[in-house]
């Protein structure tokens, strides 16, 4: 029995009449069947990028050199014509949009357009799995823009996956999904929180992650790493570099604890133990 | 219409609604509380819903955690509540975000593995394995069967080892002590075997890109064979314990429906979309480390309650002793780790006879490998749903960007859904079915 809606069953009954008369016709497409799409790798050592696919019956073979160190064997085959029945490109070309050269099967789609796009898969089948935050700042390679949002688009029924990557500019705002998918919840307040970019539309668009007093989004390539002073709620003030010396032991220290013990003083702040034969 | 007669309307309604609740088969709530907009109580909802009916009642807001056993670890939950029933669940997490996507970016790939156990330490195996099978895809690196097999069992072992904890503690949720320590037996012996096999009993990192740290001790397949005889008692035993407990059927049944469609919408993936019928499973739809060559079935339940969510777990267990089962009979003698010296570290001996050996060892160690440029995604499945890592490489040896696909993160929004109308108690045991791991929540 199919526990779900009679409009999945009925495009799961299209697909399997389609599976036998299309030009795939005899190809096993069956999810138990387990097809597994052929990894793309795309290589990009400066335009032009080369495509690679990886196919075990041509066993010829590249050294992918980079930084001067060789790195892998890539087997080398021209594409295959596209009969996986978890290609995308016939649904990127309905859809109007523009594949990105990557590995996994990604798709280039305009900001304004996203929720149109989205809600066209939405009506298709399709979940959102995901929502990947982006920030390009020191990329060694040019990209269009500084920050980009990825979501992880995948059909239940037919496995189809695919990535809708929208390029955006610092500060520059992004139509929400959770009006198509409320999985998207979550996930957006989750790139907000550590990738700065806002979602329009979003009715709930707060912190997820980080504490409320922290300022900046953590994932963005110029958050500074290091330690930061802490100034404890009893008073107590912390300072990573004093706090290292004390450990090791050079200096007595900020905080005290254990540095002076181990050079044998200190002694009335040793740490109580159990008095001899046991408690009173 | 008087006050009284709303107020008997009241009363009726709520009857109703009980009743519902009660009749196994019709198994739901009112439609009109499984809208999808379940973010936000109206105002109206607030002002003329289910009232109590002849006291003067407001509406409450009940603090929960963050440290507190049932929360399942660091969450705190503010839930709304009018008399006994919950209005709305806000969830607030973060508590044990620790920025492990941030320190990825700061150590080598291979350096990565100790992190990504310690996102979801009850199926430590699962991050491992989404980790390197990612760094592998971009590497093109080429895992030896012996290593794919042994992954494949450990996969299946920390599966088991996830769902022990599920079946102890989610129990214990619900005031049942007994199952707690039955579970914890099978989880002990488990633990066991993690330990003989990496020296760890949690947070293993015993996985390398392209293979493993170390083979596997002599003796441990056989170690293996009798823990599954011994997990299969374990499972009668829990099913003969609970699942046929008519106390625990009852706080389970019909308590926290999530309909496919909702399920779906919510992104809800693993044991908690299966057990609303929709039945995707990566191991079969998406196979990785040759699970395709395995004969196991994917389980499903149509009910999509708390009950079928509780019963797909222990279901599960079944499959995974299948497979690894036949893993164990796959298991053949040879290499753990890819011969590729640019790789895997070369074998101890040599570095005493091989001035080569020394070189690549000091490059791996203080440099790392440099995949090419590219951004891959493999989803694997673990005990709670698609665990996949995004990562973007720009040919460095550290990742430039690491982005963790959490199940429990997206799995915790059915909370917010699956608890509105339902009572406070039912409330822990829907919390204790959808199973987060805050450590995968907060990352």
């Amino acid at each position: 029995m199919d526990p779900v809606t009679g409009k999945n069953d009925g495009q799961k009954v299209t697909s399997e009449a389609e599976r036998l008369t299309g030009p795939d016709a005899g190809r096993q497409s069956s999810p138990d069947q387990a097809q597994v799409k052929p990894a793309q790798i795309v290589v990009r050592a400066d335009p032009p990028a080369i495509t690679v696919t990886p196919n075990p019956a041509l066993p010829v073979t590249v050294e992918v050199t980079q930084g001067g160190a060789a790195v892998g064997r890539m087997p080398v085959a021209a594409p295959t014509p596209p009969a996986d029945p978890r290609d995308v490109t016939g649904l990127m070309a309905e859809l109007g949009l523009t594949e990105d050269d990557s590995a996994e099967p990604t798709a280039l789609v305009l900001p304004e357009r996203l929720r149109e796009v989205a809600q066209a898969l939405k009506a298709r089948g399709f979940m959102l799995m995901d929502t990947v935050g982006l920030d390009y700042l020191t990329y060694t390679q040019p990209r269009p823009k500084r920050f980009a949002v990825l979501h992880n688009i995948y059909h239940p029924r037919d496995h189809r996956r695919l990535f809708l990557r929208v390029w955006l500019d610092e500060g520059q705002p992004l139509d929400s999904l959770y009006p198509v998918w409320k999985a998207a919840n979550y996930l957006e307040r989750e790139v907000y929180d550590l990738m700065g970019v806002e979602f329009v539309g979003h009715p709930d668009l707060r912190k997820v992650l980080t504490p409320d007093d922290l300022e900046g989004h953590p994932l963005r390539k110029d958050f500074p790493l290091g330690e930061t002073p802490t100034l404890f709620r009893d008073g107590r003030f912390l300072d990573p570099a004093a706090f290292r010396a004390g450990v090791t032991g050079q200096q007595s220290g900020l905080t005290g604890y254990r540095g002076e013990l181990r050079r044998g003083r200190g002694e009335d702040r040793l740490p109580p133990v159990m008095p001899e034969g046991g408690p009173k | 219409m008087t006050l009284k007669d709303q107020d008997r309307t009241a009363v009726k309604e709520r009857e109703t609604l009980r009743d519902l609740r009660q009749d196994p088969d019709s198994g739901t709530l009112p439609r009109r509380q499984m809208t999808p907009d379940h973010q936000e109580s109206t105002i109206d909802e607030r002002l003329h819903g289910r009232t109590g009916a002849l006291l003067h009642t407001e509406m409450m807001s009940l603090n929960v955690g963050p440290q507190h056993p049932s929360t399942h670890g660091v969450l705190r939950l503010v839930v709304d509540m009018d008399g006994e029933y919950v209005v709305k669940v806000t969830p607030h997490m973060g508590y044990l975000h620790t920025g492990f996507e941030k320190t990825f970016e700061n150590r080598t790939y291979q350096q990565g593995v100790t992190y990504a156990p310690r996102t979801d330490y009850l199926h430590c195996f699962s991050h491992e394995l989404s980790y390197v099978l990612s760094v592998e895809k971009l590497l093109q690196a080429e895992v030896p069967e012996r290593a794919t097999t042994i992954r494949v069992i450990l996969h299946e072992l920390g599966r088991m080892h996830s769902h022990l904890v599920f079946v102890g503690t989610g129990l214990l949720d619900l005031g049942a002590l007994t199952p707690f320590f039955y579970a914890f037996r099978e989880k002990e012996s488990l633990q066991d075997l993690f330990e003989a096999v990496c020296g760890y009993r949690m947070n293993q990192g015993y996985f390398r890109v392209g293979g493993l740290s170390r083979d596997i001790p002599d003796g441990w397949p056989a170690m293996v064979s009798r823990f599954l005889v011994q997990m299969e008692k374990g499972v009668q035993e829990y099913t003969t314990l609970f699942a046929n407990n008519p106390i625990f059927q009852d706080r389970a049944r019909g308590v926290g429906i999530i309909p496919p469609d909702v399920a779906l919408d919510l992104g809800l993936t693993g044991p908690n979309l299966r057990a609303s019928g929709v039945p995707l499973d990566n191991r079969k739809d998406n196979p990785y480390c040759g699970y395709e060559t395995y004969d196991f079935e994917v389980v499903t339940s149509p009910d999509g309650d708390s009950l079928a969510r509780f019963n797909m777990r222990l279901w599960e267990f079944g499959e995974s002793i299948k497979i690894v089962r036949q893993a164990l009979e796959r298991l053949r003698p040879g290499p753990v780790s890819d011969p590729n010296r640019k790789i895997s570290l070369p074998p101890r001996h040599e570095l005493e006879t091989s001035m080569e050996a020394v070189i690549h060892h000091f490059k791996l160690v203080t440099e790392g490998f440099h995949p090419p440029v590219g951004e891959v995604y493999v989803p694997t499945e673990s005990a709670r749903g698609e665990v996949g890592y995004y990562i973007v490489s720009d040919g460095g040896s550290m990742p430039y960007r690491v982005k963790i696909r959490a199940p429990s993160f997206v799995n915790l929004q059915a909370l917010e859904y699956a608890c509105v109308g339902a009572q406070f108690a039912d409330l822990i045991t829907i919390l204790a079915t959808i199973d987060p791991v805050l450590g995968d929540v907060d990352r």
